[in-house]
């Protein structure tokens, strides 16, 4: 059974050019376990169609169903909250809470989530641990370099257990290494915990790592 | 526990800025502490010196004599009164007086006054108008045909030391008499008002012109009839509470044909005292408000600033699943954590100003002539304010809460994709 299911969605921008069609009439499933990656040249509609199925941006016409629940029905309190306790984030620019340190930006979920400290610390330095930064645990993200604090961002991502994964773009920032570690570290989460994980890229080494890949152009799967 | 904490962190994230939003609360709470002990120490002198000079800080009378001051119109029961005065704790001592309405003559003129029949030595006891003798010297008993007039009056009628002045009245019989006296004094009082309208006979022989004792009495030593009868206590702030349990002693002990006895506090013999103290109040806390507004609009400038320079950052908590009440109160926590972090300095420099001011006092040498013409000293004792303080903190909170709702409201506003420009 497909864990998102995507129906002729469709996602148009007005700009003073004329209408632009950011997603085309897509129908697509992704099942529990899956390591996607969807690739195509910018301005194909990758972020966009990630942002649909993560909640943030309603699409024109089309459903979206997650564990059989439409939530382009939802209104914006009970997306947020659904967002919150379903979908992990990994976004490009790491964008982590600098005034937090590596284990507070881990657990800020739980905490969100109103998991007890206990169960959050513990979670959150089993994470730090899986991305070998568990001695980094006090650091804030300004102590950190940018491969660091995107291994952080995907202990982030995955500390409550989220359905899928949905990460744009994650190794943009980064060198060859820290892409080589933080794919390694998500592959092996993938396949430990079973966590679905959707990539948005243009990155050879993400797409050569990726189990199924998804071909946009101009909003169209190819 | 984590929106408290990311608050306080996020307000250091730039510490100048914090700094001087922090600052800057510091010294308009200072500032506005400091100028209502000045305001407050300032009317505190200002009244003291009214009830010094001639209020007093509570007038007893019977109850008729408050309603039409009729020479007849006597306490009855002076001694008995007089020894529960004395037996009360709170009350440091105290003074009758004789009232009499009289016409005043001299050579020059004539002018209608109020003559306070007083026994010398309680009275300057108790006021301190009478201790301010320019020329002369006061009354030195109860009987003698000495009388003390203010400068202005003695100016007016033209008389000086050792001149006659004649004093019509009406007796206890409603007959108009007339009496001589001698100046022996002129007393500097706190107005021209004062000094035209009130001089000062010795008691007993002023009771014995107005027939109210006869011959016998009047060679007695101690004061047998008096009007009024005023007193100080130990502050007059708490006068209400030291003329209540006057109060209530005098009338448990009273029978039911006793006089109707009326015990007044300053604030009731001189309202436009009592009133000024509460317009006070409410005026000083007013004057504070303004100083806290106006900090409030630095304080709103510096989160909206804060809002803007972190949309991308509210736009992630947003996508990652912070509710719109968690970011709510993650905003209104920094800038009540702004505000209530230079409070404390604030309430704390002007306690210590206060403090060392009021003891030290401010002299005000420019100003020191006109100080003195209203009956002022030149110097200033600010007083410590603590009964402020409470109100200060919450209108600190009230306002810093107001100054969050619009930059909150902004940042709810905030689109999560639009502020982080890319997923």
């Amino acid at each position: 059974m497909s864990l998102i299911r995507l129906e002729n969605l469709n996602k148009i921008y007005a700009s003073q050019a004329g209408n632009v069609h950011a997603i085309n009439n897509i129908s697509s499933d992704f099942k529990a376990g899956e390591f996607t990656s969807i690739v195509g040249p910018s301005g194909c509609g990758k972020t966009t169609l990630l942002n649909a199925i993560g909640g943030l941006d309603k699409p024109n016409s089309g459903k979206i169903w997650i564990d059989n629940t439409d939530i382009t029905s939802m209104g914006d309190k009970v997306l947020i909250d659904f967002r919150l306790r379903n979908i992990g984030f990994v976004f490009q620019a790491y964008n982590l809470i600098p005034v937090l340190t590596a284990l507070e930006n881990t657990t800020f979920i739980l905490e969100l989530q109103g998991a007890e400290k206990k169960v959050r610390n513990e979670r959150g330095m089993e994470l730090l641990k899986a991305v070998g930064l568990e001695d980094k645990a006090n650091s804030r993200p300004n102590q950190l370099s940018g491969g660091q604090q995107q291994r952080v961002a995907v202990a982030r991502a995955l500390a409550s257990r989220p359905r899928f994964v949905l990460a744009d773009e994650p190794t943009a920032n980064l060198d060859s290494k820290s892409t080589e570690t933080l794919l390694d570290i998500m592959a092996e989460l993938n396949s430990k915990e079973g966590t679905t994980f959707i990539f948005s890229t243009h990155d050879q080494r993400v797409i050569d790592r990726a189990r199924r890949i998804i071909c946009l152009e101009d909003g169209l799967i190819k | 526990m984590k929106i408290i904490i990311m608050a306080w962190r996020n307000i250091w994230r730039t510490p100048w800025r914090s700094l001087v939003v922090i600052g800057a609360m510091s010294l308009g709470v200072w500032s506005g502490i400091f100028m209502m002990g000045w305001i407050n120490g300032l009317n505190d002198q200002r009244t003291i010196s009214m009830l010094d000079d001639n209020v007093g800080h509570g007038r007893i009378c019977s109850k008729d004599f408050l309603e039409k001051p009729e020479v007849f119109s006597t306490i009855n029961n002076l001694e008995a009164l007089s020894n529960r005065l004395v037996a009360d704790s709170n009350v440091t001592t105290f003074s009758s007086r004789v009232i009499c309405n009289s016409m005043i003559q001299a050579g020059s003129g004539s002018a209608p006054i109020i003559a306070y029949g007083v026994n010398p030595n309680n009275e300057k006891k108790v006021f301190k108008s009478v201790q301010n003798i320019s020329s002369g010297e006061f009354l030195k008993g109860q009987v003698g045909d000495e009388v003390v007039l203010g400068e202005a009056l003695a100016r007016k009628l033209e008389v000086d030391i050792d001149d006659r002045v004649v004093l019509t009245f009406q007796d206890i019989n409603g007959d108009v008499r007339s009496a001589l006296f001698w100046l022996v004094g002129i007393y500097d009082g706190a107005s021209s008002m004062i000094e035209e309208s009130i001089i000062y006979v010795p008691s007993k022989t002023i009771s014995f012109q107005m027939g109210l004792i006869d011959s016998i009495e009047l060679s007695n030593e101690s004061q047998i009839i008096a009007h009024e009868i005023n007193y100080r206590v130990k502050n007059p702030y708490e006068i209400g509470k030291a003329n209540n349990a006057l109060e209530s002693s005098f009338l448990k002990n009273r029978n039911s044909e006793s006089q109707s006895i009326v015990f007044r506090t300053w604030k009731e013999v001189s309202p436009d005292l009592g009133v000024a103290d509460a317009i006070l109040s409410q005026s000083l806390l007013l004057f504070m408000m303004i100083i806290l507004l106006a900090m409030s609009f630095g304080i709103l400038n510096t989160m909206l600033m804060a809002i803007l320079e972190r949309t991308r950052e509210l736009g992630m908590l947003m996508a990652i699943g912070m509710n719109k009440k968690k970011i709510f109160k993650l905003i209104v926590s920094e800038t009540i954590l702004l505000s209530f972090v230079g409070l404390p300095f604030g309430l704390f420099l002007g306690h210590i100003s206060l403090l060392v001011t009021s003891k030290t006092g401010i002299t005000l040498k420019s100003v020191e002539q006109g100080f003195e013409q209203m009956g002022l000293e030149a110097t200033v004792y600010p007083s410590v304010v603590p009964e402020y303080y409470l109100p200060i903190v919450g209108l600190v909170l009230i306002l810093s809460f107001l100054s969050s709702i619009y930059p909150a409201i902004k940042a709810l506003k905030l689109n999560p994709i639009e502020s982080m420009r890319v997923l």
